[in-house]
């Protein structure tokens, strides 16, 4: 019963940790970033800076695609991996 | 046009790309609860299924359409815009509201105002359901890539859709809808260096079209009206279920937020590549169809058996995007429509398929029969949105945001209001000035509808909504 309660006060302490924006850690780093792309972004389109329109912008777009792609299929991966160790254990 | 090495390309690729899918639905048992409420998504994965979904065939092929016309102003305005406004989504809103997965929008409007607005919003969301902008752009990539008949390759790809539909399962959710994406923005983005170069950049498409400097005008090239109904749109995603459910699969409250503030980064990168890619064929093509020249300038410059992926990529897009909304319009018109107008609390599962089967047929109906009576992607889109928009938007939002006294008339004021005089406006134009533009039907049916929930929510008895009845 004890365990059961301590539990539930760390489930919520947990969501209330959540819940934090941190302003000052990734939250506001990815926050910032947007801010960022769109003025720089933005700067190089009325600017005519033609590096950062025609390469830096497609490849860059490109190659985040591409990890974001790599690490989905890697997660997905071990996803079914652990799944069929599962299956396998308790057929077992 | 494609040659016949890449319609080899694009059934062997789709075959290997169904085959993977179908393994993955295999050995993974638990996806479906993994996807949408076990809450176990790490952040890759929260990223890669909001990416994914969110930026189909639509997000490419209308953001071209549309800078093709407004010029640069549609990044500095739509996408700009778009994604800041949800910023309050992901950081408080998206963390703190999480609506249970069995309970529908209908169910919300059923829980405040009763049956009759329920069964009425029911109709609006099954008519959303529809996604006319999906269908408008299959026409013009099947028409670029093979010279066919834009009608008929709606109806064929409006059928396989159907037939998916109806088999079920989730062969093709999970992984294919990555493959898909991956395939659509690496190609947009490869052949984009080349066509930029081609037109002599930023300066050679300001210098072709100097005629019109509002086009390269951060905002001069849109219109107010436009500007203001396409960032009350982009607000319609708070009343929007499926992003909830999306934003739950996540792991932990902080890891959606996190998710979905790296989708912003990432989605205002692709937008800028569109957009520019929009104004190109502007240039390139003056007087052409900017949506079907573009797919077609995107087939000429990318390599044989490579472009057969880029199509592959937008056509799978759009398939996925229609599948699950021709299964929500489904089982709209089983639990939502049916269920409620006949009194029945529990269909049998048999019934249910059948009612969520006719609705897919009905939906794909009315998709062929409309989708191609809109110029741009993006109208069709923006119709179908606004319209929903006008009559959903505020009762939903009031649902879950007012905690204070909620009646019938309320719900049933504000839709009737909404949907009324947008249908009024869309068919009865009025322009107020150049620079105002068109006066766009949302911006007067939005503020018309929550001026008559607040009327009607002073007229009848509270029906004592509960709300923690819809929140976790």
């Amino acid at each position: 019963m004890a365990e059961d309660k301590n539990a539930e006060l760390q489930k919520q302490q947990q969501e209330k940790e959540d819940m934090r924006i941190e302003w000052f850690g990734i939250d506001g780093a990815l926050c910032l970033c947007f801010v960022f792309e769109s003025v720089f972004f933005g700067y190089c389109m009325i600017h005519n800076v033609d590096f950062v329109i025609g390469r830096v912008l497609p490849y860059g777009a490109a190659l985040v695609t591409l990890w974001i792609f790599l690490k989905y299929i890697t997660q997905v991966l071990s996803f079914s991996h652990g799944a069929r160790k599962k299956a396998q254990s308790k057929q077992q | 046009m494609l040659t016949g090495i890449d319609n080899v390309v694009i059934i062997v690729t789709l075959i290997a790309v169904m085959s993977i899918g179908y393994y993955f639905s295999k050995s993974i048992t638990d996806m479906e609860s993994y996807y949408l409420a076990n809450r176990s998504l790490p952040w890759s994965l929260v990223v890669g299924t909001l990416v994914a979904s969110w930026y189909g065939g639509v997000g490419v092929i209308g953001t071209i359409g549309y800078a093709s016309v407004f010029g640069l102003a549609t990044w500095f305005i739509w996408s700009i815009g778009a994604h800041g406004v949800r910023f309050p989504l992901a950081l408080w809103v998206g963390p703190r509201i999480h609506i249970r997965s069995d309970v529908t929008v209908p169910d919300v409007i059923d829980h405040a105002y009763g049956k009759l607005a329920a069964v009425i919003a029911s109709i609006f969301l099954f008519i959303y359901s529809s996604q006319l902008g999906e269908i408008t752009a299959t026409g013009f990539i099947g028409e670029a890539a093979w010279g066919m008949n834009k009608v008929l390759l709606g109806v064929i790809i409006v059928v396989i859709t159907i037939v998916l539909t109806c088999l079920g399962g989730l062969m093709g959710v999970a992984v294919t809808d990555m493959i898909f994406f991956f395939f659509m923005i690496s190609s947009v983005c490869l052949v984009f260096p080349q066509i930029y170069a081609e037109v002599g950049g930023m300066a050679g498409i300001r210098a072709a079209t100097a005629s019109n400097p509002a086009f390269t005008s951060p905002v001069a090239g849109m219109s107010l009206s436009k500007a203001l109904m396409l960032l009350l749109l982009c607000v319609n995603v708070y009343a929007d279920p499926c992003f909830y459910q999306r934003f739950s699969a996540s792991n932990t409250a902080r890891t959606g937020r996190r998710a979905m503030l790296t989708c912003f980064c990432i989605w205002v990168a692709f937008d800028a590549v569109t957009n520019i890619a929009g104004m190109i064929v502007k240039v390139k093509f003056p007087t052409g169809q900017p949506e079907l020249e573009y797919v077609k300038m995107v087939l000429s410059n990318l390599p044989v058996g490579i472009r057969a992926l880029f199509v592959i990529g937008l056509f799978g897009a759009i398939i996925s995007t229609l599948d699950s909304y021709y299964l929500i319009g489904g089982t709209t018109l089983a639990k939502d429509i049916y269920a409620r107008i006949f009194d029945k609390e529990k269909i049998s599962d048999r019934k249910l398929v059948n009612l969520s089967r006719l609705g897919s047929c009905l939906l794909g109906l009315i998709g062929v029969c409309l989708a191609f009576r809109f110029t741009l992607v993006y109208d069709a889109f923006v119709f179908i949105g606004s319209l929903w928009m006008s009559t959903g938007f505020v009762p939903v939002l009031m649902a879950l945001m007012y905690k204070g006294k909620m009646t019938k008339a309320a719900g049933l004021f504000s839709m009737i209001a909404g949907g009324i005089s947008f249908i009024f406006l869309t068919y009865h134009p009025v322009t107020i000035s150049q620079s105002f533009g068109s006066l766009e039907p949302l911006l007067v049916a939005l503020p018309l509808s929550f001026i008559c929930w607040f009327i009607g929510s002073r007229i009848g008895e509270d029906t004592n909504y509960d709300h923690k009845s819809i929140r976790c």
